[in-house]
């Protein structure tokens, strides 16, 4: 045990109220740890502190017993015995009294209360009788937010933990509940006042009426929750408040009375708050009352909604009525109970005779309730059925000869796809199916009508004769929803004939061949037909299967085929019925390829360049959406395999490998192969490869020999005659294919014997001679074949020795593609790339082979650093270590940073040092702001004199924002307030690109929100150069200079 | 001290008074685009504003409000004239000379609480841009 005088010092520090909070905190920490350690005794130190919780100085007595409830706090986990428990409970209560020193003595009985039974708890009685003396001593309305809290904390402890003592005092418990947390209205305190009292009404299944009403009057209050200083700071949100009032209002039926007519009133004030959280609650009451206690407000009910529904209101409260309404109709109409039911009736009925055209609101009301009262059940539905639908069928027949009834045509539209739901919700429903009078057979027996009505309407738009009949875009759109709707019922439930449903596809069909495709109609008849097509296929009926083929597939690949339609909707169109399934999609991949192939023929070898676009279209929306499909849909392999060798064999002809390179073909082509061969399995991408092997050894034209000495004599390599054409297109393709096959495969040989080095050798040959996609090809051998140490050394060799005099190295293309080696490397994590990146910065720092030369290795930092679509990305297999940006981007920085004092021309290292930064990944880049963030800005400046800069501008332009939205980043930025102010004022009026002087003056705006006492010395500056954006000629930028001017002229914020 | 409609107009464009409604000098057709006349060439304004009642005593402050929204988004260049519709206010000429002096309106901006009013009425007008 330890002495008193080491621990009594700490009492005093925390009894005296002149010392400092943290002081306070750290003594009452170390006695606790001492009590936890046993170091000394909780008995010793109550016995130590009897003259603090005994002094009549009422500041040191309330210090002393928060002292105690706080050690009590801190030791709940530690064992004490009855004596010491029952000694402190009969303290604690005893002390309910001192209203001055409540705040220790709520904390001390709320640790005592909450004590777990193995560590020693509070004995039954003294929990009885600390709820008396609470209640009778404690007036917790009178107290401040904190302790208020605590008193909730309390007693909920009291109805949780302890239930059998709180349930011994009967309804009394909750009526001193109530009285306490009367008029409470501090969020938190609210939150918790509502859960003690859920938890309290909980304890007992029933109260009297009484109990309830004076709850509901006390609760009512709240409703609906609503922060008049906004809920910001609050730690209870609105909603959850709000939901929390509902659940005690849902807890019990006997609720009832009150609430309802209290919602139904609060339903018809104009604020829309109330409306909205009134729907919310009836709705969770109807369902929790259910239909015996809410059968006498059915009238009332009813009243209110539709005075909702059908009257004008925002949105969100319109569809909260039509939840609520849809609640209401499966909870209040039963077999014995109709009045709900008569009453909607009753609506429709009076709407029904004299519902006008320019009513559109009320008629999408009536439509609505239409469609909920037919999608809650078979039985209300068959009842619609029987009352409404015969009739609006009739009137709907029978206006097709005169004036088009167009109500009664939404109308059945609205029940259509509800009843479809209904049957594909249970479609094996044998009431529906079997019972003669359910709403499907009604709907069949009127089915032929409606549909040749719907159809003559449907074909009076399409037909090219002149007829009697005018119909207006919006009539056909509803029939043409009718008609998807009765096509689309499940397999088995159809309601018409298979007759009607060809009829019906051919008129669909015939809209979407006839119709002016820019309309709306066109859009929703092509995804009825998707629809069509998908119910379709998955039924094991296939006879509607093999209508759908003949009379829309069919019909719109000869569309297709025979360009009838304009080319980028048919593929649409196509596209949109491929997905229907995947035999589909092959269906229509099939021809694709076919067309592909003519119209190569066509270009290539007929010179008909006009088809040159088409064929790029085609190319790209086989692979980029066709085949993806399919590789998403499962294996795609062998048929992309198929196309791939396809295309090569096209290539043996050469008037075709001629011309493949005009007009952008080559490049579709290529991305095409990189596609084709990028889904392939490692089995497929050999053949491919094979083949396109054979191909190019058969068909190059100059020596394979070269290849393999090429870079060891770079004289001979320029002085030989430049390629050929088809050779460069060849190597192209070849190329294209070498980038997407993934690591695994096995590349060709020139003949078994030799290495595997034929491959690397080509491509440097043509690399070296400044053939781009050979480079691109390199990079991705060298970068998926690590043992492929030859390809690396003859490259590096290049860099290495005097080769690098002859100035034939310094070209751009050559540089470009050194970069995409070097990208290779890195990606890989491979050492060897240093040697490069130095080649680079080496040309870039001392610019001494000229600008040009500088500027392309500064831009390859762009290419080693940013991702590429075309190669060395995942799809294109490469191989990826993880973070290599980041060690990158930390390993170049420092050397740029350096050099950019040094370099010889500025702009080309801060063009380099601009790639570098903005391709890195934003949170590196953020973690190091304070370092580079003059850089940054000394790099805006120098690159924005010249316009061919302005997209490295942007970027970095980019990176400063980014950093100004991190919060660590902010804090450089507010370090170097003046310079970054100085950039961004700078670049408001940047003459070059509209893009840099939005972000800039952006970035102003959200630099208004920084300390104002950093940012009020600019202030003048920055509202000078805004004040010159607000007569720019952009409005967008006009607009956000204005956004500014407002964010920094209001001052303080 | 009944102010008419402009009263509510301008409390309810304090977002915490009442969200839900803030009508906008727009629908209480306060202002409208045909009373306003812009000269991009000669750099001139012309703002004519119609209060909701003749004795409107926030006259003052819309037009206030009015030139410190247009003098927050124009460019330097611009003259801006601000004046109450012909016959529609008691105390027309005041108002007019009051808010077309521009010692007027900058001694008005310097004091504070006018400031705070001003703001909170225009605070809502540059969010709801798209």
């Amino acid at each position: 045990m330890a002495e008193p005088s080491t621990w009594v010092p700490h009492i005093e520090s925390f009894v005296d109220a002149s010392r400092t909070s943290s002081q306070h905190d750290a003594s009452l920490e170390a006695i606790a740890t001492l009590v936890k350690k046993d170091i000394v005794s909780l008995l010793e130190v109550v016995r130590e502190m009897e003259m603090y919780l005994t002094t009549t100085d009422n500041v040191i007595r309330s210090r002393g017993t928060l002292l105690l409830g706080e050690i009590l706090v801190r030791i709940s986990h530690k064992t004490l015995d009855h004596t010491a428990i029952d000694s402190l409970s009969d303290f604690f209560i005893s002390r309910l009294a001192d209203w001055v020193a409540l705040r220790g003595t709520l904390t001390g009985c709320h640790a005592i209360l909450c004590r777990k039974k193995e560590v020693g708890s509070i004995s039954k009685s003294d929990v009885q009788k600390f709820s008396k003396v609470f209640f009778e001593e404690v007036d917790v309305r009178s107290l401040a937010a904190n302790d208020r809290k605590l008193c909730y904390e309390l007693l909920i402890c009291v109805c949780t933990v302890h239930k059998e003592v709180a349930t011994i005092q009967g309804e009394d418990l909750v009526y001193d509940i109530l009285r306490s947390i009367d008029d409470e209205m501090d969020p938190t305190c609210l939150m918790l006042a509502f859960q003690l009292l859920q938890s309290a009404m909980s304890l007992f299944p029933v109260l009297s009426d009484m109990a309830y009403q004076d709850a509901f009057d006390i609760l009512s209050k709240y409703f609906p929750v609503y922060f008049t200083h906004g809920d910001a700071s609050n730690d209870a949100t609105r909603e959850e408040l709000s939901d929390i009032l509902l659940n005690i209002f849902c807890s019990s039926p006997k609720f009832e009375p009150h609430i309802i007519p209290f919602l139904l009133e609060k339903l018809s004030t104009s604020f829309s708050l109330a409306k909205l959280d009134s729907l919310k609650y009836l709705r969770k009451c109807i369902s929790c009352y259910g239909p015996d206690r809410m059968a006498d407000h059915a009238e009332d009910l009813w009243r209110s909604l539709e005075t909702v529904i059908f009257n004008k209101e925002e949105d969100r409260i319109t569809k909260e009525a039509l939840e609520c309404f849809e609640t209401a109709v499966s909870v209040l109409i039963t077999p014995n109970r109709d009045t709900f039911f008569g009453l909607i009736c009753q609506k429709i009925d009076s709407l029904l005779n004299r519902i006008a055209p320019e009513k559109q609101a009320e008629l999408h009301a009536l439509g609505s309730i239409f469609a909920i009262i037919s999608r809650v059940s078979d039985s209300l539905c068959t009842r619609v059925f029987r009352k409404y639908f015969a009739r609006l069928v009739n009137s709907l027949v029978e206006s097709i000869k005169g004036s088009l009834n167009s109500e009664a045509l939404y109308l059945v539209s609205e029940i259509l796809s509800s009843c479809r739901g209904l049957i594909q919700r249970s479609p094996d429903s044998t009431e529906v199916i079997s019972e003669k009078v359910s709403w499907l057979n009604i709907l069949r027996n009127y089915s032929g009508d409606l549909s040749a009505a719907l159809l003559k309407l449907v074909n009076a738009i399409t037909s090219l004769k002149e007829e009697s009949l005018v119909v207006k875009q919006e009539n056909v759109l509803c029939a043409v929803k009718c008609l998807e709707v009765l096509a689309t019922f499940p397999e088995g439930c159809s309601p018409i004939t298979d007759e009607t449903y060809d009829l019906i596809l051919k008129s669909l069909a015939l809209i979407i061949s006839e119709m002016d495709r820019s309309t709306l109609l066109w859009k929703s008849t092509l995804e009825g037909l998707i629809q069509i097509g998908s119910v379709a296929e998955n039924s094991i009926d296939r006879r509607r299967s093999l209508v759908y083929t003949a009379l829309v597939v069919e019909n719109l690949l000869s569309a297709f085929i025979n360009s009838t339609l304009p080319l980028d909707l048919s593929l649409e169109a196509l596209y949109g019925i491929g997905m229907v399934g995947k035999h589909r999609m092959e269906q229509v991949l099939q021809v694709v390829e076919e067309i592909i192939v003519v119209k190569i023929l066509k270009v290539c070898l007929e010179g008909e360049f006009v088809h040159a676009d088409t064929l790029i279209s085609l190319l790209q929306f086989y692979s980029g959406r066709i085949i993806s499909w399919l590789s998403d849909a499962g294996d795609v392999s062998e048929v992309a395999m198929q196309f791939a060798l396809h295309i090569w064999n096209q290539m043996e002809n050469k008037n075709i490998l001629k011309n493949i390179h005009v007009m952008g073909i080559l490049d579709a082509l290529m991305m095409t192969m990189k596609h084709l061969v990028s889904v392939s399995t490692i089995n497929h991408q050999s053949v491919i490869l094979q083949k396109s092997h054979e191909i190019i050894l058969k068909s190059v034209s100059c020596p394979t020999e070269w290849f393999a000495t090429a870079f060891q004599n770079p004289e001979l390599l320029m002085s030989s005659p430049s390629s050929s054409v088809e050779d460069l297109n060849l190597i192209s393709l070849f190329a294209s294919v070498i980038t997407a096959v993934s690591a695994q495969t096995p590349l060709p040989a020139s003949n078994p014997n030799s290495s595997s080095n034929f491959v690397s050798n080509l491509f440097l040959f043509f690399f070296l001679r400044g053939h781009m996609p050979a480079a691109q090809a390199l990079a991705s051998t060298i970068n998926k074949n690590p043992t492929d140490n030859k390809a690396i050394e003859s490259c590096l060799s290049i860099l290495s020795e005097d080769k690098t005099e002859n100035k034939q190295f310094f070209k751009k293309d050559i540089i470009t593609g050194f970069a995409w080696i070097g990208k290779g490397l890195v990606m890989r994590g491979d050492d060897r790339s240093k040697e490069i990146i130095q080649f680079l910065l080496k040309l870039a720092i001392s610019s001494q082979h000229g600008l040009d030369a500088a500027l392309s290795a500064a831009d390859g930092f762009h290419i080693i650093m940013g991702d590429s679509d075309g190669c060395l990305n995942k799809k294109f297999h490469a191989v990826i270590k993880p973070l290599y940006k980041q060690r990158l981007y930390s390993t170049l920085v420092p050397v740029l940073l350096k050099s950019m004092k040094e370099a010889n021309s500025k702009e080309v290292v801060c063009r380099a040092f601009g790639h570098v930064i903005s391709d890195a990944p934003l949170t590196a880049v953020i973690g190091e702001a304070h370092k580079i963030l003059l850089a940054v800005a000394h790099s805006i400046i120098t690159l924005s004199m010249d316009i061919q800069n302005k997209d490295v501008v942007y970027s970095l332009l980019l990176v400063l924002s980014g950093i100004l939205m991190d919060s660590t980043g902010k804090e450089s930025i507010i370090e170097n307030l003046h310079i970054v102010i100085g950039v961004l004022t700078q670049l408001v009026s940047y003459p070059h690109l509209m893009l840099v002087r939005e972000t800039a003056i952006q970035c102003i705006t959200s630099m208004s929100t920084l300390p104002h006492s950093k940012i009020y010395p600019v202030k003048p500056q920055v509202l000078k150069a805004v004040t010159r954006a607000l007569d720019d000629k952009r409005r967008a930028v006009r607009q956000e200079a204005v956004r500014c001017r407002q964010a920094w002229s209001r001052g303080k914020n | 001290m009944t102010s008419g409609l402009c009263n509510v107009c301008l409390r309810n464009s304090l977002p915490f008074v009442d969200p839900e409604h803030p009508y906008s000098l727009e629908e209480l057709k306060v202002v409208s685009e045909d009373s306003i006349e812009v000269d991009d060439k000669l750099s001139h304004v012309r703002v004519v504003f119609t209060p909701t009642v003749e004795h409107c005593s926030m006259a003052t402050i819309i037009g206030l409000c009015i030139r410190v929204k247009l003098m927050r988004s124009l460019p330097s260049r611009f003259k801006v004239d601000i004046l109450v519709a012909p016959g529609t206010h008691e105390t027309e000429a005041s108002i007019n000379k009051q808010l077309n002096d521009k010692e007027r309106v900058a001694a008005a901006l310097e004091n504070p609480n006018l400031l705070e009013i001003v703001e909170e009425c225009l605070s809502p007008s540059f969010q709801t841009w798209t």
